[in-house]
């Protein structure tokens, strides 16, 4: 007897189609291989955690599913299952699917065989899960699963892997062993954000170790050997867990006629809009058609029986999208307006649809008339803007209204901000009747972890912009086409040479990102001549000098990422641009000045200095290179009388935000513990509810008002200088004016509160807003009363170490 | 950036030199005029306070006291943007110049009454004053090498590691030697506050520290049953932990000095507004 429609595999997908089908009478047999329903949910490790996500999204059909336990979900299906009649055959494999719309033929393990009209494969990609692949390898350590979390104790486990499956095996395990995850991306943003966020709060509780950007090389002797961007670590290990994804069962599937688009072993089978594949009345649902996400697959199970059944359903995330979209497109429907975003946005063009759906959920769509403002500068906002007809005006400058330039369709503009987090540095309005699409941070962080193509556009365009702004000079970015072709982007660990001393000249480079020191080998010691900031060009002077070998070393201070553009095309386009030629002497120029000046005052100077370069890389050490403005005091004048923490906290409601006591210090320098104002502040990477910015002057600032307390940024910040605090206390309670003035017990030390802890009020993130408040200038350097502190760029302090300093 | 404080070529520079020595000059002007004034405007007989000149040098020198003692108050004045650097510069150079205003002013000459008391309380806060910014100049750069780039935590913590390691060490040696050390590495005081202040405390440390080492070296001395290879660990974690106990307490002493000297200059300075506020009721008193 010939089905109406043949379901294989008893997963989300299958098992919702064959609810939905049974709901709708709607003739039909569900083949499951194993004896019982979901195998790869049965799998899960116990009492493992389901989550529901994504919440907003309805769940369509009669599979029950809310988040629950593993049993509880599995209980609630079996049931269901039974109560609604779903006619459903254990221990039926199939292992060929043969024939055409109207006529399949499914061949079972068996040899039985089973005729459908219609199929729906929702076999996932169990099995095939993918590999650590490195040398060393060994069945006996390295496994692919965690069935039971409880039975691993006091064990040292490395879980390789951070998306859902890695991320759930490490919390379940690190209570009672010590867990290192091993992450190939920067964060743990591939996993659904209940999972994201309970890793991140294990990893700062110190529960969990995760090394970031990191991948395995190889194993030896119970010691894994990581790739980490400062340098190689080996971890020892007792097992190794990893949970790479999995890659669709491709023979099986192409046996079938079922079309992949190309030979990546990750890729999926190319889909219709209602799931159908290229075998007309063959549908995939699930995971195997790269919808990873339970809830996905329940919709899609019920709205392909709905279409097969003659009763098609709309997605569920329809209403939700139409919803988003009525306001500049009303009347449209859903996929017209995505055919729109994807011919007019191509920094989206290689989503998939179900990805640009999702996107768009988060995404908003304006419609501007001419003129209509879309920012203003010093606005805190840092969403990306698409422009997807018509063209917007940006005005960089106020005082030169000549320079504006114009952001034509199809480009985007406002990724600044999802580097530094600065404020918008320019006013930017529709220049003619507009549509734009603003993408939000959140949704531009997923898309920058899941899509490749995302990140590589957003990289090609910041090449061309670095490019145009800093050689540019007034031209088109058209004429920069030769430097353009010849650039691409390299990273850098921290500490790596990017040029080395007496090298051939052979690249022009950009700081991207990080930043660098300028750095000779003088008399047998390494002398920093200076720092190389974001933004800036560097490799320049060896073009225009006849030498061609380096004259300076340029060294990554933390991990840094450049624009490399090749020597040729370098020599080219100064051929045919002079201005260039005037840019690189003006850099040149100043640098030679700061050199000479040094130089003279090392020769002059009489009396014996302090070791400038020890200081300058302990300074390195600590971080410093990539400060905007740094606290040091100098310890041979400071008589420690902590003046400048209790300005401090007398200026900020009680609470210091410097430490004396936890800081580092060396050659008679002490560098306490206070925000650095780091150029790319760590601390804004994670922010959830965008807290921090950066002002046009350059301090970054935690915005009381908005911060909720998720302690983020406290874990973000790699020198420790961000606590967590009440507001809104009187600094003066428990004192009166005696004791102040016999005793100075005006100001209480940090975090301690003399009124009581307040009820209800939450801690907040609390750091140096560089007195921004209190009139811009530092009290903690007015405050001290021998002249020992001083908060100024790292650059200037360098300088003054070599130039200017006096033998006290 | 916000603006910058000031041209790299001032940082990190001594509040005794601020702005190159700035109200030194001040001061040194001030003195020289009120020489100048002592010396040329002379009262018929010998200089007193009620003469023309002493009246002024008089106002000048309350003047001066008052503004100097605004200082206890400013520095508590937090985020109002003045340097504290540059008023401290000039309450040392200026609080220099009211001495010799005041001397000036009452011609040297010293009575047993309230208005003498005036002076000494004056001369009194003012040598303190001396002893606080001699404190500040020359104190500062001695603890920074005496604690050669530790920080209290970092000794305290290694102390007790080098205790622990010489008593272990001492052990296997005979019961006196074991008791020594432990009494040299016990980290209790003996005696009371007033000896540690006086060093009396730290004078005792090191004798025993010393007696220790010189005990124990002895034993090798005498031909007892030990070796060279048992004695000299010992002997050397007794020397390091008597240099470190000598850093410890050599830092406590320097933090000590650069506060103690305000427990004479701040109370005696409250005592002379009182004896100056009799001075000037009695001297308009009298009129």
């Amino acid at each position: 007897m010939t089905f109406k429609l043949a379901i294989i595999g008893s997963g989300p997908g299958g098992l919702s189609a064959a609810v939905t089908a049974a709901r709708l009478g709607v003739d039909h047999v569900l083949l499951e291989r194993t004896a019982h329903l979901s195998d790869t949910i049965f799998k899960y490790q116990k009492r493992k955690k389901v989550m529901a996500h994504p919440m907003r999204l309805a769940k369509l059909g009669d599979l029950p599913f809310a988040e629950g336990s593993r049993e509880e979900v599995l209980g609630g299906w079996t049931a269901t299952a039974e109560r609604l009649g779903v006619n459903l055959r254990y221990n039926a494999e199939a292992t060929k699917i043969a024939g055409q719309a109207g006529g399949f033929v499914i061949t079972l393990g068996d040899g039985a065989t089973v005729e459908a009209e219609t199929v729906v494969l929702g076999i996932g990609v169990q099995g095939n899960l993918r590999r650590l692949g490195i040398p060393g390898e060994d069945p006996t350590q390295v496994f692919y699963q965690l069935d039971d979390p409880d039975e691993l104790k006091g064990l040292r486990i490395i879980v390789v892997g951070a998306g859902d499956a890695g991320l759930e095996n490490a919390l379940a395990l690190c209570g009672t062993n010590t867990v290192t995850i091993i992450n190939r991306q920067s964060d743990f943003s591939r996993a659904k954000p209940g999972n994201m966020s309970d890793a991140e709060r294990a990893v700062r509780g110190g529960q969990i170790r995760a090394l970031h950007d990191s991948n395995s090389t190889r194993i030896e002797a119970g010691v894994l050997f990581v790739d980490t961007p400062t340098g190689e670590e080996r971890v020892p290990f007792d097992r190794i867990i990893a949970r790479l994804g999995a890659i669709p069962p491709r023979r099986f599937v192409e046996s079938c006629g079922i079309r992949f688009p190309n030979t990546d072993p990750a890729s999926v089978p190319e889909l219709s809009e209602t799931y159908e594949s290229n075998v007309p009345g063959l549908y995939i649902v699930g995971a195997l058609g790269g919808y990873t996400l339970i809830k996905q697959a329940i919709n899609q199970g019920h709205e392909v029986v709905c279409r097969i059944a003659g009763q098609p359903c709309a997605p569920a995330d329809e209403p939700l999208l139409l919803q988003r979209f009525e306001k500049c497109f009303p009347g449209s429907s859903v996929n017209d307006v995505l055919a729109y975003v994807r011919r007019t946005v191509p920094l989206l063009a290689g989503l998939t649809t179900l990805q640009l759906r999702d996107t768009m959920l988060e995404c908003n769509l304006h419609r501007f008339a001419a003129g209509d403002l879309v920012f203003r500068r010093g606005d805190y906002t840092n969403s990306l803007w698409n422009v997807a007809e018509g063209a917007a005006a940006v005005e960089i400058d106020p005082q030169r209204p000549e320079l504006r330039p114009r952001v034509e369709a199809g480009s985007f503009f406002g990724e600044l901000g999802l580097r530094s987090g600065r404020r918008r540095t320019a006013t930017v309005w529709a220049a003619e009747p507009t549509v734009m699409v603003e993408i939000s941070v959140p949704a531009m962080r997923k898309l920058l972890s899941s899509v490749e193509s995302v990140g590589q556009e957003l990289d090609r365009v910041a090449v061309r912009r670095l490019i145009h702004t800093t050689l540019g000079a007034g031209r088109q970015i058209a004429e920069l086409d030769g430097l353009i072709a010849a650039a691409r982007l390299q990273k850098f660990k921290a500490l790596e040479p990017i040029i080395t001393e007496g090298d051939p000249v052979d690249a022009l480079y950009i700081l991207r990102s990080g930043s660098a020191t300028i750095s000779r080998l003088e008399n047998g010691r390494v002398n920093v001549l200076g720092f190389v900031g974001a933004g800036s060009l560097f490799g320049e002077r060896g073009f225009l000098d006849d030498d061609v070998r380096r004259a300076a070393t340029i060294r990554a201070t933390v991990a840094s990422e450049v624009v490399r553009i090749e020597g040729g095309a370098v020599r080219t386009a100064l051929a045919l641009m002079p201005e260039m030629t005037r840019i690189f002497t003006s850099a040149v120029q100043s640098q030679m000045e700061r050199s000479v000046r040094a130089t003279v005052a090392d020769v002059t100077r009489a009396a014996p200095v302090r070791n400038v370069s020890a200081i300058t890389d302990f300074l390195v050490a600590k971080g410093v290179g990539e400060a905007t403005n740094v606290f040091i005091i100098d310890e041979k004048i400071c008589t420690r009388c902590g003046n400048c923490e209790s300005a401090c906290a007398a200026t900020h409601g009680g609470i210091s935000r410097v430490s004396r006591e936890f800081g580092a210090s060396a050659e008679g320098f002490l560098l306490p513990l206070a925000c650095r104002h780091c150029e790319t502040p760590h601390c804004m990477s994670h922010c959830p509810v965008d807290a921090i910015s950066r002002m046009p002057s350059g301090e970054v600032i935690i915005d009381a008002g908005i911060c909720i307390g998720c302690k983020a940024c406290v874990n973000d910040c790699p020198y420790g200088v961000i606590s967590m605090a009440e507001l809104g206390g009187d600094p003066n309670a428990g004192t009166n004016w005696l004791t102040r003035m016999m005793a100075g017990i005006g100001v209480l030390p940090p975090n301690r509160r003399g009124d009581g802890h307040h009820e209800g009020s939450a801690k907040k993130a609390v750091k140096c807003d560089l007195c921004r408040n209190t009139g811009g200038v530092p009290a903690c350097v007015t405050a001290c009363p021998t002249g020992a502190a001083t908060r100024l760029d790292p650059e200037s302090f360098i300088t003054w170490l070599r130039e200017g300093q006096r033998a006290n | 950036m916000p603006a910058s404080l000031e041209s790299t070529a001032t940082i990190h520079r001594s509040f005794l030199f601020w702005g190159g020595g700035f109200y030194a000059r001040v001061s040194a002007v001030l003195c020289v005029a009120c020489v100048v004034l002592y010396w040329l405007v002379r009262p018929p007989g010998p200089p007193n306070g009620g003469s023309f000149t002493g009246y002024t040098l008089g106002t000048l020198a309350l003047g001066l006291v008052l503004w100097l003692g605004w200082f206890g108050l400013r520095r508590r004045r937090y985020g109002g943007g003045e340097r504290l650097d540059e008023v401290l510069s000039a309450h040392v150079y200026l609080g220099l110049a009211v001495a010799l205003v005041a001397l000036l002013h009452c011609g040297f000459r010293v009575h047993c009454n309230v208005h003498s008391l005036a002076l000494l309380l004056l001369l009194g806060v003012v040598g303190s004053g001396i002893f606080g910014a001699a404190a500040f100049w020359s104190i500062p750069p001695r603890m920074t090498g005496n604690r050669a780039g530790m920080t209290l935590g970092t000794m305290s913590a290694e102390l007790a590691t080098i205790a622990l390691r010489c008593r272990a060490l001492s052990l296997s040696f005979p019961d006196d030697i074991v008791t020594l050390v432990a009494r040299t590495t016990s980290p209790g005081g003996e005696a009371g506050r007033l000896g540690d202040m006086l060093g009396g405390r730290r004078n005792r440390l090191r004798q025993l520290n010393l007696a220790a080492i010189a005990q124990v070296q002895d034993e090798l001395l005498r031909g007892r049953d030990v070796t060279p290879a048992e004695v000299l660990p010992l002997v050397q974690s007794l020397t390091q932990h008597l240099t470190l106990v000598e850093r410890l307490t050599s830092d406590q002493r320097y933090r000590r000095m650069l506060l103690l000297w305000r427990a004479i200059h701040v109370p005696m300075t409250v005592a002379l507004l009182a004896a100056l506020a009799i001075h000037v009721l009695v001297v308009f008193y009298d009129w």
